[in-house]
């Protein structure tokens, strides 16, 4: 028998390369060129390991994000690189991360240059290839507040982004009979914007809180459903990407109220949500049952010993905790360490990294390869309705 | 004591292997030859040498016997099996990969791309250079290949 390789055996291999050996491989000859570059190849593909990714900046006069990008396995926190932040992230006024999805960030803020143009970025820090999609639509925001979601369709793994808009005060609820553009969703596939072809759109009474996260495809928010203007009970509220559809699971007594007093985050791939303490030295972490009850059941606590005050921002694939520490000492205007919290041993272990964070893990992806590098979409007309 | 039941499997040498059935059935190829009743004298096997053949058997044996518990001394066995399995030259590897994805046995064919995959990633530009000198070979003979793959499936 002879020692070679037919080329669907090769693609096989090449699906457990990391990314930055496949963009290299482009160049090694014509037919690995075309494999990679191959938009199934694109979609199929999946980074086998996480990463963490932070975006800070110290708290100095000129306005200095930075990103860094460390892999999350057992050489964590070593392996780090730094990640250039594209000119289209740079142009708004001041980015946050709406959400992370298959190894893609979505970033909102104002532009710099067109002050009344509202952008959402989708950057792969992996490839450094971010395009950019104005929001179209955007309501009178004395009444109104818009929420975006953004992630990847599990089946087509086409990026999508959700933009809902919802009334600020419930004085104005029982005046407006429809919401305009409530529900509007931007696919990558399409390049367009188009009314979400949900059948449930949610009741107008509901107010959304911008904490979201996205786990297997289905997005969750925080929201409160006003049925007075002193009644009101809370919920999380689900989107799923695939089908867009709504759906709500109302918040057991323990748990509600004092939403400023709980955020939602990923622990290995299940939805928990995080109670905090008003001096936010402690959390507990609760987590949400599959299954038709959606009860919610208490995993474990953080409190670190010996700390101002902690915000719980990601968790490793391990589940440990990635958490910014206001060490004994520091005045509430000082600045955060990054750290991982070891519930075991109570040890903060300081990744040096100083300032103000946002965390997102994800794995490599090689979505928006075959995309133009800074394309903006620019397509303010909701597609046409059939 | 039971008999326990053995197939026997012939290869393109016209050699005979006399593998138990446990043993046998880890390849789905051949565990669905064996439900569709083909398995009555020898499964013939044309498309693999006996070098290949008996390191793809060893595997299968290995893996069969080792008791599939979560205890740390098992599981530390087999990774060090399969750790040792792999540190063949190339030219074996690929012939590995050609009859384990013919024989459908997903979990070692997961470990030899896996290594393959290891052995290509992450290289200085010195190594980039050795590595595609040794891929020149790969798929400078594909389209041999290709006819070759094709023309060896014929049973």
């Amino acid at each position: 028998m002879s020692d070679n390789l037919p080329f669907e055996l090769q693609a096989e291999i090449m699906k457990r390369l990391p990314v930055r050996s496949l963009i290299q491989f482009r160049s090694v000859s014509k037919s690995w060129k075309s494999l990679i570059s191959s938009s199934r190849f694109i979609v199929d593909y999946s980074g086998q390991q996480q990463h963490l990714f932070v975006m800070h900046e110290d708290d100095s006069d000129d306005f200095n994000q930075q990103c860094v990008s460390i892999v999350d396995d057992h050489t964590f926190p070593h392996q780090r690189v730094s990640v250039t932040i594209p000119p289209l992230v740079k142009n708004l006024k001041d980015p946050s991360i709406v959400g992370g999805s298959h190894g893609l960030l979505c970033l909102y803020d104002f532009d710099l240059d067109a002050k009344e143009l509202e952008m959402a970025v989708l950057w792969n820090p992996s490839i450094r290839k971010a395009v950019a999609v104005v929001l179209p639509n955007m309501p009178d925001n004395k009444i109104y507040r818009t929420v975006l979601g953004f992630g990847v369709c599990c089946q087509t793994n086409d990026p999508k982004i959700v933009k809902i808009n919802h009334i600020k005060q419930w004085k104005d609820v029982g005046s407006i009979n429809c919401i305009p553009s409530q529900v509007e969703v931007f696919t990558l596939s399409t390049g367009a914007w188009r009314s979400s072809y949900s059948s449930n759109l949610p009741r107008k009474s509901i107010i959304w809180f911008r904490d979201q996260v996205v786990i297997d495809g289905i997005h969750y928010w925080l929201a409160t459903d006003r049925t007075s203007e002193v009644s009101l009970y809370d919920l999380i509220i689900s989107f799923d990407i695939t089908n867009e559809e709504f759906k709500e699971v109302i918040l057991p007594d323990g748990l509600s109220r004092n939403f400023d007093q709980h955020v939602m985050s990923n622990l290995k791939n299940s939805l928990v949500m995080l109670e905090f303490n008003r001096r936010r030295t402690l959390y507990n972490v609760w987590m949400m049952e599959d299954g038709v009850s959606k009860s919610f059941t208490k995993l474990f606590t953080i409190c670190p010993p010996d700390v101002e005050q902690i915000y719980v921002l990601e968790f490793r694939k391990s589940g440990e905790p990635v958490i910014q520490v206001r060490h004994l000492g520091v005045p509430p205007d000082g600045l955060l360490s990054l750290a991982v919290y070891e519930p075991d041993s109570k040890d903060i272990n300081d990744l040096g990294i100083d300032g103000f964070h946002e965390v997102k893990a994800y794995t490599e992806t090689l979505l928006l390869l075959d995309k133009p590098n800074f394309f903006i979409y620019e397509n303010t007309t909701p597609a046409f309705e059939a | 004591m039971s008999f326990s039941k053995t197939i026997m499997l012939r290869n393109y040498d016209g050699e005979t292997f006399v593998v138990d059935e446990v043993v046998a059935v880890e390849p789905q190829t051949i565990e669905h030859m064996i439900e569709d009743g083909c398995a009555n004298t020898s499964i013939p096997l044309p498309n693999i040498t006996s070098k290949i053949l008996s390191k793809v058997i060893e595997h299968c044996k290995k893996h069969v016997e080792t008791p599939n518990s979560n205890e740390k001394d098992a599981k530390a066995d087999l990774k060090s099996f399969d750790f040792d399995f792999v540190k063949a030259d190339q030219g074996t590897l690929f012939d590995l990969i050609l009859a384990v994805n013919y024989l459908n046995i997903k979990g070692l064919l997961d470990l030899i791309y896996q290594t393959i995959a290891d052995m290509i990633k992450g290289k200085t530009p010195e190594e980039e250079e050795e590595m595609r000198r040794v891929n020149a070979w790969v798929f400078s003979c594909f389209v041999g290949v290709t006819c070759l793959y094709f023309k060896s499936k014929k049973i």
